[in-house]
């Protein structure tokens, strides 16, 4: 085989390799048609929230001086939950 | 794990919810605050409350003037919760507030397992009538201007796709709070301003912001917590793109983003965290959502994933079931899950009434408290063997 056939056929096969690798790139990379509109996804995300959570009907203050505050003023006791980490309104331990 | 078995267990329970609302005041305080409270008067009050408590979290039942009157780390069945209650306030009506001394009271668990008093110092805590002057809440977060602030929801869901109805368990259903901070919101501005209208690759920071919230259970099993929660991080991977998608005069600029993650954790035993305890917990998602970017800051930032999540956790030293949570709050109950999930976050910048510095710490509280023989760090022991 003479050598201008040999760069030909290996410059022929660089190609084929090329155009196979960019044919099985990663999806991520190629544009996704989006599926849904932001309306969409604001409406889908708030109604996971769920409505009646028992737990959460109870009106828990995080501040400890207006919890004293209003145990003078009711002449109740102060039930104090603590926990690790986080504050309530962030509901996870 | 104490929390969620406390808010399942003990705080979902009709009975309870109606009488805590009509008989009491009810304020959840976090650990840290109660255990390395701030300076001056208000950290008194704290550390008064720390000075008797037989563990790092726990029920707790105080005076008009700040002197505990009783403490409760788990409970005999789910009448004990109500009868502790009872318990509670006639306790109150002989110790209203701090004219006479108030021997605090504490159980390990109510009532058959009493642990010693402790005794009241006499020392009259002065209760402020507001913050100190220019000094914020100390329980409220402190953050810097522009940090977005919002709420990840996730949900566990049936063979058909559907939510599950029991929203009290805290492996069926999430709601927490997370943060955005402004660095993580810099580099993917300046992504997205390198990038044009192309598609770019999201930076890892705004990546890990999000991801790190997207998980079912308490904070013990985060697939991402690694030795901050004594675990180990198994597989951390994920791959998000964005692009712009309003024109290049708009503002806010709108950015699609879309995306995958497949994160995993396990327990370790490492640390402080040897007791017991044997968790895994992986969680693969797509993803896809919107962000407005205004200058170098996101100016709302709404996401959806969904996919899969398997998640076991268990502690064969605290003999845990499915049924007897109130007797083992702090180490909660076992946990197999393996299902679909679905996840939503919503975050805007943080109010003006959020911002600001945290507050000065003092010295540590002390210890939890022993009782007259000295028995505080066995007290930690029969917490787990009790359990």
């Amino acid at each position: 085989m003479k050598l201008n056939d040999i760069l030909r056929l290996s410059c022929l096969g660089l190609l084929v390799v090329s155009w196979i690798a960019a044919a099985s790139a990663d999806d991520s990379a190629k544009p996704r048609k989006p599926t849904k509109t932001r309306q969409q996804l604001l409406a889908r995300v708030e109604s996971l929230q769920a409505k009646d959570v028992a737990w959460r009907s109870i009106p828990w203050k995080t501040c400890l001086l207006e919890g004293i505050r209003e145990s003078r003023r009711q002449h109740k006791p102060i039930v104090l939950w603590i926990f690790i980490d986080r504050p309530v309104d962030d509901e996870r331990c | 794990m104490f929390a969620g078995a406390a808010r399942e267990a003990v705080f979902s329970n009709a009975e309870v919810v109606r009488r805590v609302k009509a008989d009491f005041i009810p304020v959840a305080l976090k650990a840290g605050l109660v255990n390395n409270p701030p300076v001056g008067p208000e950290g008194a009050l704290y550390r008064e409350i720390a000075r008797s408590r037989p563990a790092p979290q726990g029920i707790c039942v105080a005076n008009s003037d700040g002197k505990v009157l009783d403490w409760v780390l788990m409970f005999d069945d789910e009448k004990s919760v109500v009868g502790f209650l009872d318990h509670c306030l006639k306790r109150y009506a002989e110790y209203p507030d701090a004219k006479k001394p108030v021997p605090a009271e504490r159980y390990m668990r109510f009532p058959s397992k009493k642990l010693s008093d402790v005794k009241d110092t006499r020392q009259v805590i002065r209760i402020p009538d507001r913050h100190a002057d220019g000094a914020r809440c100390p329980a409220k977060p402190a953050l810097r201007k522009g940090t977005l602030v919002g709420r990840v929801v996730g949900r566990a869901l049936d063979d058909a796709g559907k939510p599950l109805d029991n929203v009290v368990l805290q492996e069926n259903y999430l709601e927490a709070r997370f943060e955005v901070p402004l660095e993580a919101q810099k580099r993917f501005a300046k992504a997205l301003a390198d990038a044009g209208s192309k598609r770019f690759k999201v930076p890892a920071a705004l990546v890990a912001a999000v991801v790190s919230h997207a998980f079912l259970g308490q904070l013990d099993v985060n697939p991402l917590g690694g030795r901050k929660i004594g675990g180990k991080i198994d597989r951390q991977s994920w791959e998000f793109w964005a692009h712009r998608i309003s024109d290049g005069k708009q503002k806010p600029a709108r950015v699609r983003i879309t995306g995958r993650s497949d994160v995993a954790g396990s327990h370790a035993d490492v640390g402080g965290r040897k007791d017991g305890r044997r968790w895994q917990h992986s969680v693969e998602l797509r993803w896809e959502g919107y962000l407005d970017v205004q200058g170098d800051r996101i100016t709302h930032l709404v996401l959806e994933a969904h996919g899969h999540e398997r998640l076991r956790w268990g502690n064969p030293l605290a003999k845990l079931t499915t049924k007897n949570v109130i007797q083992h709050l702090p180490a909660g109950r076992t946990l197999d899950v393996d299902c679909g999930v679905r996840y939503g976050l919503i975050a805007v910048p943080c109010s003006a009434d959020e911002v600001g510095e945290q507050p000065v710490r003092a010295r540590p509280a002390a210890r939890p408290a022993a009782d007259s023989q000295g028995r505080s760090t066995r007290i930690q022991r029969k917490i787990l063997a009790n359990s």
